[in-house]
């Protein structure tokens, strides 16, 4: 209990650490703007300090909910706990911010609420079916079982597109490179912004926080592939993950239904080819 | 609830809006935050929900002046907005033409002008770090 207690605190620290050292280093950069070395966290903490806005009012308690399964989700993977418990948190997260999305009385946030759901069909297919396939080999869904199996047994060699398949959607997930659905406020056109559009003030901060905490299950989860110890695998995973963060800025952006495509096609394809793959050698 | 408010100061997001015109006032600003500068912690932002300012550049018409008010009622409270060149400070040129132009201020109420065509570049970064702190002082005496 005690060490699941650490994993726990220890990725809900390292996921915002991850986003300061990017924004440090971009701040660098010549041609980006100067930015404080607490950039996100100030950003962060300005939102709760902002008003919400009144006639968003049933969204912002979705945010709640949300962050909450987030929460669950976290820590079920760092007991290692049976994997559909934490696909189903993850589920449930992912739609109560779609519920809040549609609820915010917005052109813009039905808009995004749409953009929201193709995002996640992708992500639930692909997580699925590599579940499927880790479960074809491993024989369980403990996720303890299954790292103890991956210590032992290779099972990045067995799994190799399935491995791709779930950096994909760890790419969609966290909005980055040719995977970006311009829901996270970045993009500079407001048609092209944010899943998050309906949330304000303080229930933004919450929905930001909701997605360190997702992408930290993410990681943890996509970590079990690797053969190595966990804390090392997480190591060289989150380092991985700072990478993919650091050359988003030098990426082109494409249309989000091309990125749909693009999800689908690597993520769902990916994870598909291997389960056949399974299943015929 | 104050110490949360002086975060605001820290980080800046701006949406910059341009009404229509040359759009130098918006690359003047660009490159503002691009170069060197002693003041950080300003970015620009596409998501209103995100937006501590509204920096307008250019001549406001019928058209825009829709867009501008439907972005200005996104803009979560405390907000600022920043009238930035002289288009949309006064209509410069343009505002003895016979298509209905605006300014900022007949619009929007303005915390800031920069005028100039074009601003200069850090005179533009200070207007939008003192509109924020004034927008911030208010927002502080309205809780008290």
């Amino acid at each position: 209990m005690l060490q699941s207690l650490i994993w726990f605190l220890v990725i809900m620290i390292v996921v915002p650490v991850l986003y300061l050292i990017e924004n440090f280093i971009r701040s660098m950069m010549p041609g980006y703007n100067k930015s404080y070395l607490l950039q996100p966290i100030y950003r962060l903490m300005k939102l709760f300090g902002k008003r919400g806005m009144k006639t968003n009012d049933p969204a912002h308690w979705f945010s709640i909910v949300s962050c909450w399964f987030a929460i669950c989700a976290l820590f079920f993977t760092v007991r290692g706990e049976n994997i559909l418990f934490i696909f189903t948190s993850l589920v449930m997260m992912e739609l109560f911010i779609l519920a809040g999305s549609w609820n915010a009385r917005e052109p813009f946030g039905s808009m995004a609420a749409q953009r929201g759901i193709a995002r996640f069909f992708i992500c639930a297919f692909t997580f699925m079916v590599s579940a499927a396939s880790l479960y074809q080999v491993t024989g369980t869904l403990s996720l303890k079982e299954m790292m103890a199996y991956s210590w032992m047994h290779y099972l990045l060699l067995k799994l190799p597109l399935a491995f791709l398949a779930m950096i994909v959607v760890l790419l969609i997930r966290g909005s980055l490179l040719f995977f970006d659905f311009n829901i996270t406020g970045k993009a500079l056109n407001i048609l092209d912004s944010a899943l998050y559009t309906p949330y304000s003030g303080w229930s933004l901060g919450i929905t930001q926080i909701t997605r360190w905490v997702e992408i930290g299950v993410w990681l943890k989860l996509i970590s079990v592939f690797l053969p190595w110890k966990p804390w090392f695998s997480f190591t060289v995973l989150a380092i991985c993950y700072l990478a993919f963060l650091l050359t988003d800025g030098f990426i082109p952006k494409a249309r989000w239904k091309k990125v749909a495509r693009n999800a689908f096609l690597w993520g769902g394809g990916m994870s598909v080819m291997n389960f056949i793959w399974l299943y015929l050698f | 609830m104050s110490w949360l408010l002086n975060n605001g100061l820290r980080s800046i997001s701006i949406l910059v809006v341009q009404a229509g015109g040359c759009r130098g006032c918006a690359l003047q600003f660009s490159m503002g935050m691009s170069l060197e500068n002693e003041i950080k912690g300003i970015s620009v932002t596409g998501n209103p929900k995100h937006a501590d300012a509204l920096l307008v550049t250019g001549c406001i018409n019928e058209k825009s002046r829709e867009a501008i008010l439907q972005l200005y009622e996104q803009m979560p409270e405390p907000k600022a907005v920043i009238a930035a060149g002289a288009c949309s400070c006064s209509g410069s040129l343009f505002r003895t033409s016979e298509n209905n132009l605006y300014t900022t201020e007949d619009i929007l109420p303005v915390d800031a002008w920069i005028r100039g065509c074009t601003p200069d570049m850090h005179e533009m970064l200070e207007a939008v770090v003192r509109a924020i702190g004034a927008s911030l002082e208010k927002e502080g005496s309205r809780k008290i």
